[in-house]
């Protein structure tokens, strides 16, 4: 058979299509103990820095940016426009580092150190679910900008890497963009307001 | 002679980092077989305890961890990879007319992914054994169960990596390494069943592994995403759990009906009828078996409303499965059939996936599912559809193929002997617990009622006959290897595309390109020589 997409590119789309289940299970989980606990959620919404947040979610954003303008250009740019995309993929994660470095020493750590402004368990598992979800998130970050890394020191050893490997370097950066486009207002956004 | 693929066949380095896919489906299959003895010996326990109404014969404790080592081991270590990691690694590129899946290094890391997972799984099972049920219902897997729920749980999750992977190389493959010619209306059916069971694997396999990945942490850190007293909300628990574990019952069975798709054409010597519709069939089940899970939570306090919608998308699965049996009856008519045991087997399946289909409309209906919930009607209903149906596959499929598979034949008589046995032992062991169940019999208790004594008995008596309906193809299968006759290329006269090349095929699968027949199934004409 003739095939116009390589069968790595389908196979990487097969993978996100995993992933994507893979997160909305925890984002169904926040959703329904939204519903179940709005005043708590609210309040740990609250108790989040959207300043930070938000120019994390900048951040992420101009990084995908970058990626694509690395698919898109010179074998001379790609380089260095890929270095600028895992250099923003750092600078998000130590923006999120230090916020959880902030929940902990104010005791929103759990199980750590839990000594919270409210003790209901509702509050708690906002935490939790904040924890879980942002952490995974940050974890798929970090492997994307290893492998972001690997690629450009592969370019920089002249060895061979191929129009699919990066394209699929894009795809799963922009969908580690995107999870995070949804937990942005989730977190931080909904439910926030006085 | 050209070197076949099992060549060098006792170099152990040759198998452990092959990247051919019929080696790991060998693979699989060599390490499916210890595990299925593995959930055996459970099976054993569980039957041999209810022997006795009261349990004196073996401690209640003992029951809970056999019954939970038998779900767990069956379920992720047996039937999961049972067909498609097996026979689907195996057949698929074959019937497709490509030498090797998509990502042949990633199939190899499936298998290690799993085996990982099985060591860890059951490592926990004898170091002191796991007391929740397959299912790991939380609040009690994780605030109260004193067995290691979280080393099982962790084994499962790595397979369920593997089964990820496996699903996505198949997905692939289908798509991209089709031989020149061959469309997807000329796909073997076994073909379609594995790409609708792939479909499955990918997209419910994460939804079980972050939702087992939760349970660890709330049990190892006591901190409520669960648990109803610290917030969390176990209904949950249970939605995310049958997301998985109810499209899993159909990564458990489409491959078996592959299989018998494959098996009475051949066996019918006609093209199967309504090949379309069987094709569809199994897509309509791969997708449609997303949107029922909630029919196992009828008593479990969810909304009657949601109730009210899960049953009745729980009937409309019928339709698909129905859509198969008909077709493959009508493929028999006016066939010229041959009771060979890949056809005994198929026949079975036929049959008994049918009393195991139609039972579960009883269980879709709200009404009816509120008496029968949790008892032994249940464990009879997919015991008829996973041993009934898959198992009697997976048997048909390993005779039909295996001088394809190893070059040799066994003893047909033989072969047809140890397919009735398994046939009447199996009835004998699970049509009494249909009645067991209507008679108000619960699952996992290790005690009963006595006058439920008597229909215990048979079905205990009924897994002798049933033992030696496994035991006999393993001697026989095994003893071929060394002394069945050498097999021909063809010898059945079948008309797939792996029927074309040497028995065993060589590495590279093909030496010429296979003939692509004008239509699927074309037992019509005559075999290209």
């Amino acid at each position: 058979m003739k095939n116009r997409v390589p069968a790595g590119l389908l196979g990487m789309w097969v993978f996100l299509a995993s992933e994507v289940l893979f997160f909305s299970t925890l984002i169904l989980a926040f959703w329904v103990y939204r519903h179940e606990w709005p005043v708590e959620f609210s309040d740990g919404v609250r108790h989040m820095d959207l300043i930070a947040g938000s120019v994390n979610t900048a951040v992420l954003l101009t990084s995908s940016w970058t990626m694509a303008l690395a698919l898109a250009s010179s074998p001379r740019w790609k380089g260095r426009l890929l270095v600028l995309t895992a250099f923003l993929g750092a600078v998000f994660l130590v923006i999120k580092g230090s916020e959880y470095f902030m929940h902990a020493r104010d005791g929103m750590l759990p199980p750590i150190s839990w000594s919270p402004p409210q003790s209901a368990p509702a509050f708690k598992l906002f935490f939790i679910l904040y924890f879980l979800i942002t952490g995974l998130h940050a974890l798929h970050l970090s492997i994307g900008i290893g492998c972001v890394l690997w690629a450009r020191l592969r370019m920089a050893l002249r060895r061979e890497v191929s129009e699919t490997l990066l394209e699929n370097l894009g795809l799963y950066w922009h969908f580690v963009d995107i999870v995070w486009i949804f937990l942005f207002p989730l977190f931080y956004l909904i439910g926030g307001h006085a | 002679m050209t070197k076949s693929y099992l060549t060098p066949l006792w170099d152990w380095k040759a198998w452990l980092f092959t990247t051919d896919h019929k080696r790991i489906g060998i693979l699989y299959a060599l390490t499916i077989t210890l595990f299925f003895i593995v959930g055996a010996a459970g099976a054993a326990i569980i039957r041999f305890a209810l022997l006795s109404s009261h349990a004196s014969l073996v401690s209640a404790e003992l029951y809970n961890k056999a019954f939970t080592a038998h779900g767990v081991v069956m379920v992720w270590f047996f039937l999961i990879p049972s067909i498609p990691a097996t026979l689907g690694n195996f057949l698929l590129p074959l019937m497709i007319g490509a030498d090797d899946l998509s990502f042949p290094r990633l199939n190899l890391l499936s298998w290690y992914l799993f085996i990982a997972g099985a060591l860890i799984t059951l490592t926990a099972l004898f170091i002191g054994g796991v007391d929740t049920g397959w299912t790991f219902y939380t609040p009690y897997s994780t605030m109260f169960s004193n067995s290691y729920v979280e080393l099982a749980v962790t084994g499962v999750i790595v397979a369920g990596f593997s089964s990820i992977l496996t699903g996505l190389n198949f997905i692939v493959t289908t798509h991209m390494k089709r031989a020149e010619g061959m469309t997807w209306m000329k796909l073997p059916l076994f073909v379609w069943s594995l790409y609708a069971t792939s479909l499955i694997l990918v997209l419910a396999t994460p939804v079980l592994a972050i939702t087992l990945f939760a349970l660890i942490i709330e049990r190892a850190f006591h901190i409520g995403i669960f648990d109803p007293s610290l917030g969390g909300d176990p209904l949950l628990f249970q939605h995310f759990f049958w997301f998985y574990s109810h499209p899993a019952v159909y990564i458990m069975i489409l491959p078996g009906m592959g299989v018998v798709s494959e098996l009475i054409a051949a066996y019918a010597r006609r093209p199967v009828f309504g090949y379309k519709m069987i094709a569809y069939s199994s897509m309509a089940i791969g997708i449609l078996g997303f949107f029922l899970w909630g029919h196992h939570m009828f008593v479990a306090g969810q909304s009657a409303y949601a109730s009210m919608a899960f049953s009745i998308l729980s009937f409309l699965i019928g339709i698909p499965s129905a859509i198969k049996v008909f077709n493959w009856v009508a493929t028999l008519y006016k066939g010229e059939i041959t009771l060979d045991a890949p056809m005994l087997y198929a026949l079975g399946f036929v049959g008994l996936f049918t009393v195991g289909g139609l039972t579960g409309f009883f269980l879709a209906a709200l009404a009816v599912d509120v008496h029968l919930h949790d008892t032994f009607f249940v464990i009879a209903h997919f015991h008829f559809i996973m041993v009934g149906g898959m198992l009697m596959a997976y048997l048909g499929g390993l005779h039909f193929w295996w001088p394809k598979i190893t070059g040799r034949l066994y003893p047909k008589r033989l072969a047809r002997w140890a397919a009735v046995i398994l046939f009447v032992g199996f009835n004998i062991t699970f049509f009494p617990q249909f009645i067991l169940g209507y008679m108000g019999m619960p699952r996992r208790y290790a005690e009963y009622p006595d006058h439920l004594l008597w229909l215990n008995w048979i079905s205990s008596a009924g897994t002798l006959l049933l033992a030696l309906g496994y035991l006999l193809p393993l001697v026989y299968l095994v003893r071929s290897l060394k002394s069945g006759s050498p097999a021909t290329d063809n010898p059945w006269d079948a008309r797939g595309l792996e029927w074309q090349t040497t028995s065993p095929p060589p590495k590279e699968n093909f030496l010429k390109p296979p003939v692509i027949p004008s239509h699927p199934y074309p037992y019509d004409q005559k075999a290209p020589s």
